[in-house]
This record gives structure tokens, C-alpha cells and sequence, in this order.
């Protein structure tokens, strides 16, 4: 990677855009209810007009950012900005009621900062081999390795399984709609002419996460600022964010490695996601810990374990984008929507002719963990305020500026209406405890799903051992087995015997 | 105080005065363009006819926008043309399946193509057969050799049945007595050149636009080029035809306005199209990005559309006969 891809951060306004992604997706990250997705998705119709580097970096910003934005809020009064955020909050929450919120905010970016340069570091050393192997990755072991990101990110997100495994086809039935691709045949349409285009990425982005939370937050109950700041515990914390050596000492530097590399290899598998790093993380660095006994009650290895991992996973979740072309999660499938408007084609040949476009996209990785530690000493004391946004007013304008992108996007108000219907219906089933990621990465892999098991079909003359008989392929089906085996049955049935236990 | 306000009268009344202009003088085009794309923002088409755009509102000397209305294989954007106010501020791109699969298979209720008149062709990419720079398969003789020995195995892609690369080798396969196994990669020509790569098929059927990438990078050759005659880009590269299969292939780049637009309007933007498409810039724009230059006016295109449908409807024919393809 060339020194040349650094030095363009400085010589244009590219780290502008980069800082503006940063703090855009710190925000979004941070309130409750809002997304680094919904930030992005936001952001796509003005891509549009963006040059390709520019539109990039700002994503690459949106998405550190919202990673960690999401754990800072979590700290602060115990309501995570993100799920990535999970583990994040049950420590520092701790801390924060013993008055020490600036330790936790502290470690939580400082090991954000070091997640997300080795993540970067490994990712940029290893791109160029990923890509130049996936030119034996074919067709059907691109099947195998989307079958295995929908099923994982079922497998993780969901507390019912059942009502994963809906979520999951609802999605897939969406993405299905519209005319095939194969033989121009409409499907799923119902004669309606409205719909024979499909429902698109956008529209149910918005719908999902915009207008969904809308009606969510109409059917809560707001925080007063009174409550904040009392869950905040104001009078006893302090601001001095600088991390300790004795503190540094007891993580100690193979920790930080070992949750790097636990985070990286979390991302480069789809469907996993952030908050799965963390917790891997987490629990793996509880089962090293000398102070076993802190996890739970404030631990800051905890912390640094779960915030390193989730920004490791960062640049490793861009990897299968961009050699394969199958995003892993709702963040990367966005990025992967800003390469296709520009006319970027991920896989083997992107890192020979892209090399220009993708170098310093990979160098943001790089350089927004250090934003992360700039922005908390320059702005760490006045965190507090952001849950106190007035969200009543926030919300209207989002819907506002999701419903007003959508339209310059699309210039059909039909999309409008979809939107809005789709926004129901999830905000009916997320009340229900329907888990919406699986349903928008149905939605986000059911194309590129249904085309690689056809053209596989096509390739084999309908033979199925197909899947089989390319090594790739058989052990992503087999690593599939094993995480089914793993979190969908063993699992749960650890969860439900510690809770006996508890409650004995 | 007075003068203040004295000037700021004088001001408005001037700047009023400018913006009444268009009301005297009534030369077309008095306003800006909409440019509707049938395709995706990004794709091969909507960069080709951005580009073209670009130059072609120097000639008109009005902005030209460009909104993507995609879905239903370029149809609902054609779609939305046709209904469109016939006032001349409207102008739509079409490409082949706007004019072959949209209509042949019914994808929309009230697709006409007599509700439109074009104004100009302004690209035409001839379809080429590509195979791996180190494939076994130099030129067409092995390809249709090695089709003979084994019918049906050779693997060709392209990216729908039925679709503007399937139909091509449908002809040649007729023609030559062999058969193809045709697959279909429904993500593009990207996966086309990707499968290509990957030696996962052992040709594609694709544009010569498409092929640019692979062949410029020197990782593909074309093996042949289904044009009425050899290009000036590739001058070693046969035609179909001199090897005596007489099948002509392309896809082309029209603009259209809607039926009821008035001839001085249309003669105005066929003219602007005939000095942008003759116009250095946009020449050597396309030759850097995958040329298939061409230029034919308003009649002709009606004529060539005509033809194509009658061909290629006729085919299409047989093909759902067979059950090759589904309708």
C-alpha cells in the first residue's frame, strides 16, 4: 500500500469528509434508536453527486463512528446506541455508578483506537492475497458463503429462533418480488404495476430503521433530562480521560492482540457482526483475566476486550465485500451500494483497475480510530448531552430528510408509500421482538442468494452435489453445521442452564 | 434612505424585466431538459448517455438532468417517457430490451413503442464471443469444432435468458448445427467477466463494451464480432459473417420523445444530437471507454427498431416453442 494513498488525506478535502463521516456517525451511533445504517442510508442519495473517494471515506467514517458512538451513551446512563455497544455498557455502566465514567470512556476509545488499527493493518496486508484468491472462489462456493452469513446472522441476532427464521424469509420473499431476473417473467407481484420493479434497498432501509423507530418512539415513554443526569450520577464524575499505565499494565498488550484478531476474524466472517466480536471477546478475555472477579462489576479489560474487537471488525467486515461482493451486514451492503452507483464492480479485478479508489478507502480505516481519541479529548466532557437531544424534535426531522432522500433518489412516490407501509409493519414486529437485522440481510442477500444457486444449477446441469464437490464450499457448509450446532443449540441451552442455576 | 430604496425598485424592476425574457423571445428549448434513464445510475448505459448528455446540452444550450427510473429491464423508465407531457422538455433513452423484452414479454400493460418517436441512435456496441486469454479456444473454428465433438457441454454466459447476449448464440448455434450450454449470470456483465476470469464458463457472450476491461487488460480475447464488418479498433478480429454464419448483433443506444412532440421541436434535438454525435469530445470519449460509435437518425432508427423486432420476435418465437425460454 503506497504512501501516496496517505498523503491524499492531507492534500485534498478527503479527511474533511472524513472527520464530517466521523462525527455524523459518532452522533447517529450515540442517540438511542439511531443508527449508523440510518445515517448512511441518508447520506446515499447525496452520493450521487459525491465523487466516488469522497462518498467512500464518509461511510468508512459513519461506520467507526457509529461503532463506537454506540458504546459511549451505554456508559454514560446504561442505554447502548448501538447492539455492538452491549458488552461495552454492562461494564461501564458499572463504572460510571462508581463515579469513574471517564475510565470507561477513556479505555473504551483508546482500545477502539488500537481495534481499529490493527484491523486496518490486517486488512490492508492481506487484501491484495484475499483478492487474488477469490479468483478461485466460484459460483457455487459464493452460494455456500451467503447461506452461511444469512444463517449465522439469524442464528446471532434473534432470542426466538422461530421468529428469526421469520424475520429471515420475510426478507427473502421481499427481495424476491419483482421481475426475474433469469426470464423476465414478473413474480410476486400481484398484477400490481407498483410493484413489479421490486421493493428496493432504500426503501426498506428507510422504512426499517427511519420510520420503524418513529413509531417507536411514539409508543414509548421519553427520558426526561432529570432522569439522565441522575442515571448519569453527575455530581461524582470527573473528566480526565487520559488511560493510566497501571491500567494499560492489567489489559496488558496480548490482550489488545488477541481481541484485534478475535474482532478481524468476526468481520471477515458475513453475518457475524460487532456485537458477536465483542462478546467473543469479551469472554475470551474473561477466561484469560486474573481478575476474573471484576467482570461484571466495572472490569476495564472487559471494556477494552469488547471495544477492541467490535473496531477490529470494522475493516475486516469490508473484506468479503470487496473481493466477493457479499456484504455482511446492513452497513457494508450500503458501501456496496455506493460502489455499483459510481459503476464499481467488487471482486478480483476491483484491486487491479480500483487500486486508486480502494487504497484510501482502506487508509480511513487507518486514520478515523484516531479521530475517535482526538474527538474524546477535544469534546469527551460534554458526551453527557447528547442523550438529552431533544429526540421528539430529532425524530420528525429524520423522517423528514429519510422521506425527502428517498424521493431525490428514486423520483417515485410510490417508494414514499412503501416506505411507510414497510415501517409499520417492522415497528409491529420489532414490538413483537421480530429481529430486524436477519430480515434486512434476507433482504440484502436474497437476490445475490437466489442468482448464485441458479447459475450454480445452470453450471452443473441441476446436479446439487454441486455444493459438495468444491472443497470452499463444503467446508463453508460445514462450518455453517457447526455454528448451527453451536448457537442455535448448544447455546441457548447454556443460557438456559445458567439461568436455573441463578434462580436456584 | 430614499435613494436606498429608489435603487432597490430600480433593481427589481430590472431583474423582473430579465426574468419576462423567455416570455418574447419563444426559441425551443427556453428551459432546462429531462433526461429520463431507464437503467441504473452507474451502469454501462447510464455512463455512456450521461456522457453524451453533457455534450449534447452545449449544442442545445439548456441543461440537460438526468433522473434514473429503473425496474422491469428498462421498461418503467421508458414507461414514464411515453407518458410524459409531449412538450419537448421530456427526451428518454432506450436500449435493445426496451425495445425487444419489454414489449415481447408483456413486462408492463400499456408498453407501446407507437407512443414514441425517435430522435437518434447514438451508440452501437456489436455483440462479441470472448473466451479466457489462455482458454484452449483461439478462434472460432476451435469453438464450433469443439461444440460438434460435444454438444451441449461448452459452457457460454450471458445475463438472461432470452435476453440481448442469449439470443446471439441461439443464431449461431443454429446456423453452425452445434449446440451451446448457455448460462445465465443475472448480475451483469461484471459477473459475465468475472465467470470469464474464473474459468467457470468457457466463453461470453457479451458486448464489445463490456469485453473492453478483459481485453484491454489482456486477459480475454475476442474471438469473434458479430458487426457487418470488421472494426477499425480490431482490425484481426473476424466478423461472424466473413466466417459464414450471417448473424448481425448489437445493442444500441436510441433517444426518444414522445409521439405528439411537435417536427420543429424534434427537428431542433435531432440536429444537436447529429453535431454532438459528430463532435470531437464525444468521439474521443467513447473510443477510451469501449467506443461503438454510430450515428443514426430519427427514421432510421424507426426503421432498424422495426427490423429488430420482426427478427428477433420471430426467434423469440421459437424459442418459447422449444422451451428454451419462458414466457
Amino acid at each position: 500500500m503506497s504512501f501516496e494513498y496517505f498523503k491524499i488525506f492531507f492534500e485534498s478535502w478527503l479527511i474533511v469528509y472524513l472527520a464530517m463521516g466521523y462525527f455524523i456517525g459518532f452522533f447517529f451511533g450515540a442517540v438511542p434508536g439511531l443508527t449508523a445504517t440510518l445515517a448512511i442510508s441518508l447520506l446515499l442519495p447525496l452520493t450521487f453527486g459525491m465523487e466516488v473517494l469522497a462518498a467512500l471515506v464518509t461511510c468508512v467514517g459513519i461506520f467507526v463512528g457509529g461503532i463506537y458512538g454506540g458504546g459511549v451513551t451505554g456508559i454514560l446512563i446504561n442505554i447502548p446506541g448501538a447492539p455492538a455497544a452491549a458488552i461495552t455498557v454492562l461494564e461501564g455502566y458499572q463504572l460510571t455508578q462508581q463515579g469513574k465514567a471517564d475510565r470507561a470512556l477513556s479505555h473504551s476509545s483508546f482500545s477502539s483506537m488500537i481495534g481499529g488499527m490493527i484491523g486496518a493493518l490486517f486488512t490492508i496486508f492481506l487484501i491484495q492475497y484475499v483478492s487474488e484468491f477469490s479468483l478461485y472462489f466460484k459460483t457455487p462456493d459464493k452460494f455456500s458463503l451467503i447461506l452461511m452469513a444469512i444463517v449465522v446472522s439469524m442464528l446471532i441476532n434473534s432470542k426466538d429462533m422461530m421468529k428469526g427464521i421469520i424475520a429471515t424469509l420475510l426478507g427473502l420473499m421481499l427481495a424476491a418480488i419483482g421481475i426475474d431476473t433469469f426470464d423476465a417473467v414478473p413474480r410476486m407481484s400481484f398484477g400490481i404495476e407498483n410493484i413489479r420493479e421490486g421493493v428496493q434497498l432504500l426503501t426498506i432501509v428507510v422504512g426499517t430503521f427511519a420510520i420503524a423507530e418513529i413509531f417507536n418512539q411514539l409508543a414509548s415513554i421519553p427520558l426526561r433530562a432529570k432522569d439522565i443526569l441522575e442515571k448519569f450520577n453527575a455530581n461524582q464524575n470527573k473528566f480526565d480521560f487520559k488511560p493510566r499505565r497501571e491500567e494499560l499494565k492489567e489489559i496488558g498488550f496480548w490482550s489488545y492482540v488477541r481481541s484485534s484478531v478475535i474482532g478481524f476474524l468476526t468481520g471477515i466472517l458475513p453475518g457475524a457482526g460487532a456485537a458477536m466480536a465483542a462478546l467473543l471477546a469479551y469472554a475470551v478475555s474473561k477466561g484469560f483475566s486474573k481478575r476474573k472477579n471484576l467482570f461484571g462489576k466495572g472490569s476495564i479489560e472487559g471494556i477494552a476486550a469488547a471495544e477492541t474487537a467490535n473496531n477490529a471488525m470494522c475493516p475486516g467486515a469490508i473484506i468479503p465485500m470487496l473481493t466477493f461482493g457479499i456484504p455482511g451486514d446492513a452497513v457494508t451492503a450500503l458501501i456496496l451500494g455506493v460502489f455499483t452507483l459510481h459503476g464499481l464492480v467488487p471482486g478480483p479485478m476491483l484491486m487491479i483497475e480500483q487500486a486508486d479508489t480502494v487504497g484510501p478507502m482502506l487508509i480511513a480505516f487507518l486514520i478515523t480510530p484516531v479521530l475517535i481519541v482526538i474527538s474524546l479529548f477535544l469534546f469527551g466532557r460534554y458526551y453527557i448531552k447528547i442523550p438529552l437531544v431533544n429526540r421528539q424534535l430529532l425524530y420528525p426531522f429524520i423522517a423528514f430528510t429519510a422521506m425527502i432522500g428517498l424521493y431525490a433518489a428514486t423520483f417515485s412516490l410510490v417508494q414514499l408509500v412503501h416506505a411507510a407501509i414497510i415501517g409499520f409493519v417492522i415497528f409491529l414486529l420489532s414490538a413483537r421482538n421480530y429481529p430486524t437485522v436477519p430480515f434486512l440481510l434476507g433482504f440484502i442477500l436474497g437476490p445475490i442468494f437466489e442468482n448464485s444457486l441458479r447459475t450454480s444449477m445452470a453450471l452443473s446441469g441441476g446436479d446439487l452435489t454441486i455444493f459438495l464437490r468444491s472443497p470452499f464450499s463444503l467446508g463453508l457448509l460445514i462450518l455453517t453445521a457447526i455454528m448451527i450446532y453451536f448457537l442455535g443449540i448448544r447455546l441457548p441451552k447454556m443460557l438456559q442452564e445458567q439461568e436455573n442455576e441463578s434462580n436456584n | 434612505m430614499k435613494t436606498v430604496s429608489r435603487l432597490f425598485a430600480l433593481i427589481c424592476i430590472v431583474s423582473l424585466a430579465f426574468s419576462l425574457n423567455p416570455v418574447f423571445g419563444s426559441d425551443y428549448p427556453e428551459k432546462d431538459i429531462k433526461h429520463i434513464m431507464p437503467w441504473a445510475a452507474g451502469g454501462g448505459t447510464d455512463t455512456v448517455m450521461r456522457a453524451f448528455m453533457k455534450y449534447y446540452e452545449q449544442e442545445l444550450g439548456r441543461k440537460i438532468y438526468t433522473v434514473n427510473v429503473k425496474g422491469a429491464k428498462s421498461g418503467l423508465g421508458v414507461n414514464e417517457l411515453m407518458s410524459s407531457a409531449a412538450d419537448g422538455y421530456t427526451i428518454g433513452s432506450l436500449t435493445y430490451d426496451s425495445i425487444v423484452t419489454v414489449p415481447y414479454f408483456g413486462l408492463l400493460k400499456n408498453y407501446s413503442l407507437d407512443k414514441l418517436q425517435f430522435v437518434a441512435t447514438v451508440t452501437m456496441h456489436p455483440t462479441v464471443l470472448v473466451a479466457n486469454a489462455d482458454s484452449p479456444y483461439k478462434t472460432l473454428e476451435d469453438v464450433i469444432a469443439a461444440a460438434k465433438k460435444a454438444p451441449g457441454k461448452l459452457q457460454v454466459s450471458n445475463v438472461g435468458l432470452g435476453g440481448v447476449w442469449h439470443l446471439p448464440m441461439i443464431d449461431l448455434q443454429q446456423q453452425a448445427g452445434v449446440k451451446f450450454d448457455h448460462i445465465a449470470f443475472a448480475g451483469g456483465s461484471g459477473e459475465q467477466r468475472e465467470a470469464l476470469l474464473k474459468r467457470e464458463t468457457d466463453l461470453a457472450c457479451m458486448s464489445i463494451g463490456g469485453a473492453f476491461p478483459l481485453v484491454k487488460a489482456k486477459k480475454a480475447v475476442i474471438l469473434a464480432i458479430m458487426s457487418e464488418e470488421r472494426l477499425a479498433e480490431y482490425p484481426d478480429v473476424p466478423t461472424l459473417k466473413e466466417k459464414g454464419y450471417d448473424a448481425v448483433w448489437g445493442s444500441l443506444r436510441s433517444i426518444a420523445v414522445p409521439k405528439d412532440v411537435d417536427a420543429a421541436k424534434v427537428k431542433i434535438l435531432a440536429d444537436a444530437a447529429q453535431k454532438t454525435a459528430a463532435s470531437k469530445q464525444w468521439k474521443s470519449w467513447l473510443e477510451k471507454n469501449g467506443g461503438g460509435w454510430t450515428f443514426i437518425d430519427g427514421a432510421g432508427t424507426q426503421k432498424y427498431v422495426e427490423q429488430l423486432q420482426k427478427k428477433v420476435f420471430k426467434q423469440l418465437d421459437e424459442l418459447v416453442a422449444s422451451g428454451d425460454v419462458k414466457k
